[in-house]
């Protein structure tokens, strides 16, 4: 596999901003970083279902109401940033951990949940006066 | 010949489980695609879902690979880790993205 190269031989694994830097970490943080990776994928896939499915099932009423679209646009929008999100840290803490350096916060925890409320206040508005 | 697991926290098996978990979410967001589809045109629903099989499958045998390939490169103390197969799966996340906006849009 050309992701295992021999002891001395040239390292070809992609991307060279990370794996041209620094040391080999303990590969067991590399599979923890990996998960966090594949979670953040499940997260994005999840949030995709759910914007499709306000949409479709908001349509069955004929015409999509604006809040019913607007939460449909915004969680498949929050999907987007978590799949982005998603393969940019684990660029980042990959490269942090071969350089020693403290992992990196992130801002999509926030922005995460801040959509989760705006969608549940929006379907709280749709359920209550809608 | 079977190699013993690589640590006692089985973080390779584990890590194995988790490209599965994610192959069958992504399966389970397109066969919900292919499905809304079906209201526009049963051929393009079909093809689709057939799509979704066979890029599931596709990318499902991949993980195998990839699990037996780290197994072995760490039983041998060779290098592991890749960035591509993470990017082909963002990618196809992404794709799929592009799709559920355009309908939200749409509908």
């Amino acid at each position: 596999m050309s992701d295992s190269p021999e002891p001395g031989e040239r390292d070809r694994r992609w991307p060279r901003a990370v794996y041209g830097v620094g040391t080999e970490p303990d590969p067991r943080f590399s599979f923890a970083n990996e998960r966090t990776f594949l979670a953040w994928i499940r997260t994005s896939l999840g949030f995709l279902a759910a914007g499709v499915a306000i949409a479709a099932v908001s349509k069955f009423s004929n015409q999509l109401s604006l809040e019913a679209r607007l939460a449909a646009i915004l969680l498949i929008v929050c999907g987007i940033g978590c799949g982005i999100s998603a393969i940019t840290r684990w660029v980042r803490n990959e490269r942090a951990m071969r350089l020693g350096e403290p992992l990196h916060s992130s801002p999509m925890l926030l922005a995460v949940t801040a959509v989760v409320v705006l969608v549940a206040v929006l379907g709280f508005i749709v359920v209550t006066f809608g | 010949m079977t190699l013993p697991p690589w640590d006692p926290g089985l973080q390779i098996e584990r890590t194995g489980l988790s490209w599965q978990r994610t192959m069958l979410a992504g399966l389970t967001c397109s066969m919900l695609v292919a499905r809304l589809v079906a209201s526009l045109s049963v051929a393009l629903a079909v093809a689709v879902g057939v799509a979704a099989l066979l890029g599931t499958a596709a990318l499902g045998w991949l993980a195998i690979l990839r699990f037996r390939a780290t197994h072995e490169a760490l039983h041998a103390e060779q290098l592991v880790g890749d960035g591509r197969t993470p990017l082909l799966i963002t990618a196809v996340t992404l794709l799929t993205a592009v799709g559920a906006l355009l309908y939200a849009l749409s509908a």
